[in-house]
């Protein structure tokens, strides 16, 4: 650990939306307090109720949106914007530049970043290749399905070169099976590159099968409720979907997050 | 056997050529239905005497000019709206509220001020393209998806960036419609000006032609005019259709 604490440290952190005028309502507080720290190189996912800020706070992190109250650093440095250099974000839709093809999908963030032309389509055909879309370099973002988009936004994130990766319901719009695979394909990447990924999912499955530690949320105002590490070993295989392990992690996962439900 | 649209088209061409010549064969009302021959022939004599290419030249020119005058004002405007919600709620009504009117009423204004001249007609047809330019240029900022800028500024984009790698290129499809249109409205609006109160271009021709009752050649000239225009159309939406391309086929 270069860093007291981690490689993503969140301190005290909390986010309050004004309230709207017209209607009459109050301020709405939807992160309270949160406070935990990543450590360089897991896997750690955060999940709880839609509405418990879990993508506000992933967006903080990302220097996309600031925080009411509190800090967040990033190797002891305090994010007070985007930090390309250092984190990379795949969102909830692909967010392909539709008039761009593939290739020069993956290539436009290393174009933002005034990486050299030739420099940038090496790196750009190495993570095609990664992501199994090499035949596909030509075409336009239209002519993919929904999980190959998603994987071109994965290639352009990876691309950056950025050791932490930030994902926002990557999956979510996806079909079971092709989350299933996408979720898998993610892994091998994360066993290639070892890069801190911090994930917001909703899925039970997806957070237990990937993570090495997972931060459940509260309802709104979201708080950090409970933290659950992985009793599963690596590397993981589609196969501990059925292991003793997953179903343990599972349940403690879900018995912390009904009372969430209970309580609506 | 399949018959491909494009010689379909030609088929229908040469029918309706046809079917006229008969017409005027049966000489029902020779002087509004002079034969093809007479068409062509008075055709002919209007390109050899420079004439025609004179007036075409000029008409061409003036239609030319104002579509970049309305180009350059309307474009950058458009962009520059379109990028402020607050500008567009403002600017935008009033715009589609003046292009609604006939503005062919202020052609008078326009000749009092600038004479019978190019000048007159090129101002008009320029007022006349701006409309479709500038409403189109606004629709075409309003086209850009929030999350493209949002993913762009998360890769480290600079406002610039922003500009010319997601606004522009997100709003080039309309961009190029709206040129088309003003294109389109140019060409009316300076040949109809040219109709009006003109002593040059296509326009004045055709109004002289008819006073001399010179039905052959005024035929001739409509079947030209309208065939050039095509022309320029097909041109403008194959450069359209480019800049488009990536948009899905709905």
């Amino acid at each position: 650990m270069g860093h007291p604490g981690g490689k993503i440290q969140v301190d005290h952190v909390s986010k309050v939306y004004p309230g709207t005028r017209g209607a009459g309502q109050g301020q709405v507080t939807a992160l309270a307090e949160v406070s935990f720290a990543v450590e360089e190189g897991i896997f750690a996912s955060l999940i709880g109720p839609s509405g418990c800020g879990k993508t506000t706070l992933l967006f903080m992190i990302g220097g996309l949106t600031a925080a009411s109250t509190g800090t967040i650093s990033v190797d002891g440095v305090a994010i007070t914007g985007p930090r390309p250099d250092k984190i990379a974000i795949v969102f909830q839709n692909p967010t392909l530049l539709p008039w761009r093809t593939v290739l020069d999908n993956i290539t436009y963030g290393l174009e933002l970043q005034r990486v050299a032309v030739s420099r940038r389509r090496r790196v750009a055909e190495e993570y095609l290749e990664l992501v199994g879309l090499r035949e596909f370099r030509r075409a336009l973002p239209r002519e993919l399905s929904g999980g190959m988009r998603q994987r071109v936004a994965l290639a352009r994130a990876l691309a950056l070169g950025a050791e932490i990766l930030l994902l926002d319901e990557p999956f979510g719009s996806l079909d079971e099976q092709t989350r299933i695979m996408l979720g898998a394909e993610l892994l091998r990447i994360w066993e290639a590159t070892r890069k801190t990924i911090l994930l917001v999912t909703h899925s039970l499955s997806e957070a237990v099968y990937l993570s090495d530690r997972i931060y459940v949320f509260s309802r709104r105002p979201g708080r950090l409720k409970a933290v659950v590490d992985s009793s599963i070993g690596r590397p993981r295989r589609l196969e501990v979907m059925t292991t003793e392990a997953f179903r343990t992690d599972t349940k403690r996962l879900w018995d912390s997050l009904a009372e969430e439900f209970q309580a609506q | 056997m399949r018959l491909h649209p494009r010689w379909g088209r030609l088929l229908l061409l040469v029918a309706t050529a046809l079917l006229y010549e008969g017409l005027a064969r049966l000489q029902i009302r020779p002087f509004f239905f002079p034969p093809l021959e007479k068409i062509a022939t008075e055709l002919w004599a209007g390109w050899q005497t420079g004439q025609l290419t004179r007036h075409l030249v000029t008409s061409g020119l003036e239609i030319g000019v104002s579509v970049l005058l309305a180009a350059a004002v309307g474009l950058p405007l458009g962009l520059i709206i379109g990028s402020s919600p607050t500008l567009v709620s403002l600017v935008e009504p009033v715009l589609l509220a003046v292009f609604s009117t006939p503005l062919i009423i202020l052609y008078p204004l326009l000749v009092v001020r600038l004479g019978l001249g190019s000048t007159s007609k090129i101002i008009f047809g320029a007022l006349y393209a701006f409309f479709p330019i500038i409403l189109n240029a606004i629709a075409g900022m309003r086209a850009v998806d929030r999350d493209w800028l949002v993913a762009s500024l998360s890769m480290g984009a600079r406002p610039l960036d922003l500009v010319i790698k997601v606004r522009l290129p997100a709003a080039l499809p309309a961009i190029t419609a709206g040129l088309r249109l003003g294109l389109g409205l140019a060409v009316i609006g300076v040949l109809a000006t040219e109709y009006l109160a003109g002593v040059r271009g296509v326009g004045y021709l055709l109004q002289e032609t008819a006073a001399r009752f010179n039905v052959a050649y005024l035929y001739a000239l409509t079947v030209l005019v309208i065939a050039l225009v095509v022309v320029l159309n097909t041109g403008a939406t194959r450069l359209e259709a480019r800049f488009s391309h990536w948009r899905s086929e709905l």
